[in-house]
């Protein structure tokens, strides 16, 4: 390692959990790690979400967990700043910025997250249209700004929770699972019945995925102690009443009877989507997806095609934050070995 | 005036004269088998309207179509003028060729085959009354005859010179039947050729039966010759019945038919047995096929179609994997109506249970409203339509009724296309009972397929509009007005609103009210289908992307700023790979509908109730 290539810092592309995890681990690490994020407030999603699956922790507080120590050592975090392309550099690597600004630092890890699924592509769920009708990150943002949904509780009688909505859906050309949402719908609706005990609480599902640590133990004690209902069943269609209330169309597929109901609310259980980036990777997903392909051979999970740039988070498919945060810190330690093996040389 | 002997009985006109008998009888017999199995109604037409103008009409199309191939020629010229050297050339000598003879001898009755090898019987030096003429136009039409042959050699073999990227393959019959068919005219050419020896006849025999004089011993090969040409004519009228050739007879006595008013829509295995043997397997259906073009699916084109019914090997896959967007109808020069054809067999597949829409109970009597909006079950997966359609009547000061999920069910088309016609009958009763019971003056609906099903089989004694053409009669009539923005807008054609219904001018006259439309590569009827086709039951999702991706890149490609559309369906096939903002035409009315000011007088008379 030249004396002229350790002054420059390692670039964290993204301020979410992913980002910030690999952040403290270059810390630890003994480099000079940079942050920058392309919103106004860094922390990624995390900084919307209100309280976090299965434990019904404070997002705010891992975000908190996350960033002081970043604080402490004094990270430059260039907020309102969209990284636009890398290219290889005699220093490393080049980063330009959509300003048109240029950095050279010697490495990056690229953890820029996933888009929530635009709802209004379901025409049939009248997002945007019907002002009864929320995402799941709708509410909570909702729940994290004011800690409850604009209904008023006493006319609140049945909340229908949408799993799938923009994931495993060849019309909207998602085919893949977005893995995150069977769960965040099982917390979202013992939320739901906290703040509005006596209304009922319909979960409609696909399949329940509920693969994590604590998940499956969330999913029985939303039916043994919330009473939360769960029906098998894709809903075909919503439409709003001239009282503003929506009336669903669905078929209940355990017991095969078509169905119709009347909800005060309803909540959408987006999905994730990616973004491709041609100068990261060319390879197109097997699903088809534009999330950023990687090398999937179980031990280059973060490579991307620019040697000193690895990948982490939401932005290869859907993550949960533990997932994503652990895959920040897997990022960091694969830069780090790849520095001191070119050091070496 | 001279005779042709009588007792001149070449042995060669033997084969020719088989042929044609066969031919004769086989076609008089198959067409008065499938005139026998017409239904009533057909035959009802038949014997109504076989006297009057509608044979001249008949006639006159024959003339257009059959033998000048005008549709073919407008699709495709090169294609055009093949078809019309073979049909119209051939017809000429057949007709100046009876003329001749019946100049030369004074006759009518003379015996069939003297005209055929009228050359043989009558040598270049005879002259008769304009004899010159008539070798001149016999020569004239021969060498059109073999121009054609040339470009028929060349589409063969290179069917891309003819603007064809695919072709039929032929079978083993066709290929025998098309080796006959080439035959005839070159071995008349040169039969005759060495026939007028160095006397010559016209032009083209005259010169070429010179120059094959002066170095072949002429005299010998003259009847071998007659041989090739009368057995040509015998294989060719053999095999004519069992190959796509038949084409040439069916489509004749298809176009009387169809002149007579014989309706296919009932159905009729009489009528389409003429339809499905009009076919000439051109292929001019598999180029327009969005699924043959985009989605490499072959299998399943009209000229596959008839095939398969003719050929008794129609499947069931191959029959359902259609968008029955009716594309092919346009292109045929023939003017079959494949996507009713497939609808029809499609009824061979479907199963009606008696039980099913045991659940559309008897609806109460709706309430009484000036116009009924039936948004369709497509709008209803599409809100931003209904919601927009209502904004526009409210602010039009319309009576008008929304008929709501609870009054109304399915119109049928989709059952209709799978070929599901009781379920589509049940559904039918239902909704026309209700909308007949509002007692109103006009149905609205914003669903081109609902539109296409109301107008064709509800027989409702109210007027039917789409959309398009409602929100155009608001505006013409002042109930609505529109701000005109700088917009550019690309409208896309929703195959039941064009092609199927004609709906073609209204959206376009209303979009021009809002913006400014620039024109796609796919207009009117040339339109593509959006892929999301309720017709199709078999196609994957892969394969109806891929039609979809092709789509958005041509209404994409004047770089507008909307996309516009008049059905739901397409809207939300469309909106999905379109990475511009895709909009009904109800939706982009109500976006630029111009808040109405209440008028001075109307002002004055509400003030003065207030006092």
């Amino acid at each position: 390692m030249t004396n002229k290539q350790t002054q420059f810092p390692i670039a964290v592309i993204g301020s979410g959990p992913a980002g910030l995890a690999a952040a403290n681990t270059l810390l630890a690490l003994g480099h000079q790690p940079v942050i920058f994020e392309k919103e106004k407030i860094t922390g990624g999603k995390l900084s919307r979400w209100h309280q976090l699956f299965p434990g019904f922790i404070s997002a705010a507080e891992i975000q908190e967990q996350l960033i002081g120590p970043l604080k402490k050592a004094s990270v430059k975090i260039s907020t309102e700043t969209e990284v636009k392309t890398m290219k290889p550099d005699s220093g490393g690597l080049e980063i330009e910025t959509a300003s048109g600004e240029k950095i050279i630092a010697k490495g990056a890890v690229w953890a820029s997250g996933y888009t929530e699924f635009d709802a209004r592509r379901k025409e049939e769920y009248g997002y945007g249209l019907y002002k009864n009708v929320l995402t799941s990150a709708d509410v909570e943002e909702m729940l994290a700004k004011d800690g409850k949904l604009p209904f008023d509780s006493a006319d609140v009688k049945r909340i229908g929770i949408l799993h799938c909505v923009g994931s495993r859906d060849e019309k909207v050309g998602n085919t893949y699972c977005s893995k995150v949402c069977c769960i965040c719908a099982v917390k979202q609706a013992i939320e739901m019945k906290k703040l509005y005990p006596s209304a009922e609480v319909f979960n409609f599902y696909m399949d329940l995925r509920l693969f994590g640590k604590g998940y499956e133990e969330l999913y029985r004690e939303a039916q043994m102690d919330w009473q939360v209902n769960f029906i098998r069943g894709r809903v075909s269609e919503l439409a709003e009443d001239q009282q503003g209330k929506i009336r669903m169309k669905t078929e209940d597929t355990l017991t095969g009877v078509p169905m119709k109901m009347t909800l005060d609310f309803v909540i959408l259980m987006v999905g994730m989507e990616g973004k491709r980036f041609s100068f990261l990777s060319e390879n197109k997903n097997t699903d088809g997806s534009d999330f950023i392909s990687y090398p999937e051979n179980f031990t280059g999970e973060n490579q991307t095609a620019l040697p000193n740039v690895m990948v982490a988070g939401a932005c290869k498919g859907p993550s949960t934050i533990v997932d994503a945060m652990n895959d920040g810190k897997s990022a960091a330690l694969a830069l780090h070995q790849y520095l001191i093996s070119q050091a070496e040389k | 005036m001279s005779t042709i002997p009588t007792h001149t009985f070449p042995l060669f006109v033997v084969p020719f004269l088989i042929g044609l008998l066969f031919i004769s009888v086989w076609l008089l017999f198959l067409f008065l088998k499938w005139i026998g199995e017409l239904d009533r109604n057909g035959l009802v037409k038949f014997g109504q309207n076989i006297l009057t103008k509608k044979t001249l009409r008949a006639i006159g199309e024959v003339f257009m179509e059959s033998l000048l191939h005008r549709k073919l020629f407008r699709k495709n010229p090169l294609l055009g003028y093949m078809h019309m050297c073979f049909a119209f050339g051939w017809f000429m000598i057949i007709l100046i060729g009876k003329l001749e003879v019946i100049a030369y001898s004074g006759k009518i009755t003379a015996r069939p085959y003297v005209a055929i090898f009228f050359k043989h019987f009558v040598s270049p030096e005879e002259k008769f009354v304009r004899s010159g003429m008539y070798s001149f136009l016999m020569d004239f039409f021969l060498l059109m005859i073999l121009s054609g042959l040339f470009l028929a050699a060349l589409k063969r073999f290179r069917s891309k010179t003819l603007g064809m990227t695919h072709t039929t393959r032929h079978n083993r019959i066709d290929r025998w039947t098309l080796a006959f068919l080439w035959l005839i005219f070159p071995a008349r050419f040169l039969a005759e050729s060495i026939a007028s020896g160095s006397e010559g006849y016209s032009f083209l025999t005259g010169q070429t039966g010179r120059l094959l004089a002066s170095f072949l011993p002429v005299q010998q090969m003259e009847i071998p010759f007659w041989w090739i040409y009368s057995i040509a004519l015998f294989g060719f009228f053999i095999l004519l019945p069992f190959s796509r050739y038949m084409h040439i007879p069916t489509e004749v006595a298809y176009i009387f038919l169809k002149n007579w008013g014989l309706d296919k829509r009932r159905v009729n295995r009489g009528f389409t047995n003429f339809e499905i043997y009009s076919c000439s397997r051109c292929g001019v259906c598999i180029d327009v096929c969005q699924l043959k073009t985009q989605a490499g699916i072959g299998t399943v084109q009209a000229v596959n179609f008839t095939r398969d019914i003719r050929s008794g090997s129609l499947c069931e896959e191959d029959l359902k994997n259609c968008l029955m967007c009716g594309r092919c109808n346009e292109a045929c020069p023939v003017g079959i109506d494949i996507t009713l054809q497939k609808q029809m067999y499609r009824g061979q597949f479907a199963r009606f249970d008696k039980n099913e829409f045991t659940y559309l109970n008897t609806p109460t009597p709706a309430e009484q409203s000036t116009v009924v909006y039936f948004p369709g079950c497509m709008s209803s997966l599409s809100p931003g339509i209904e919601q927009s359609m209502v904004k526009i009547m409210e602010q039009a000061g319309e009576d008008f009724k929304v008929l709501g999920d609870e009054q109304r069910a399915c119109c049928g088309r989709p059952m209709l296309l799978s070929g599901n016609t009781e379920a589509a009958q049940k559904l039918i009763a239902f909704n026309r009972d209700f909308i007949l019971s509002s007692n109103a003056k006009m149905l609205v609906t914003s669903c081109p397929i609902c539109y296409k099903m109301f107008r064709e089989n509800y027989q409702l004694p109210i007027p039917v509009l789409h959309h398009s053409e409602y929100l155009l009669q608001l505006a013409e009539t002042g109930k609505i007005e529109m701000e005109k923005q700088q917009l550019r807008m690309v409208y896309h054609d929703p195959c039941d609103l064009g092609r199927g219904s004609k709906i073609y001018d209204q959206p376009r006259q209303l979009l021009q009210q809002a913006g400014t439309l620039v024109p796609s590569n796919f207009e009117r009827e040339n339109a593509l289908c959006c892929g999301g086709s309720l017709g199709n039951t078999k196609i994957n999702q892969a394969s109806k992307d891929k039609i979809t991706k092709h789509l958005v890149e041509e209404l994409s490609a004047p770089n507008p700023e909307l996309l516009a559309t008049a059905c739901p369906v397409c809207k939300r096939t469309i909106a999905r790979h379109s990475s511009i903002k895709v909009m009904d035409i109800a939706e982009v009315v109500a976006e630029n509908i111009r808040k109405k000011t209440i008028q001075p007088n109307v002002k004055e008379e509400f003030e003065s109730l207030l006092k």
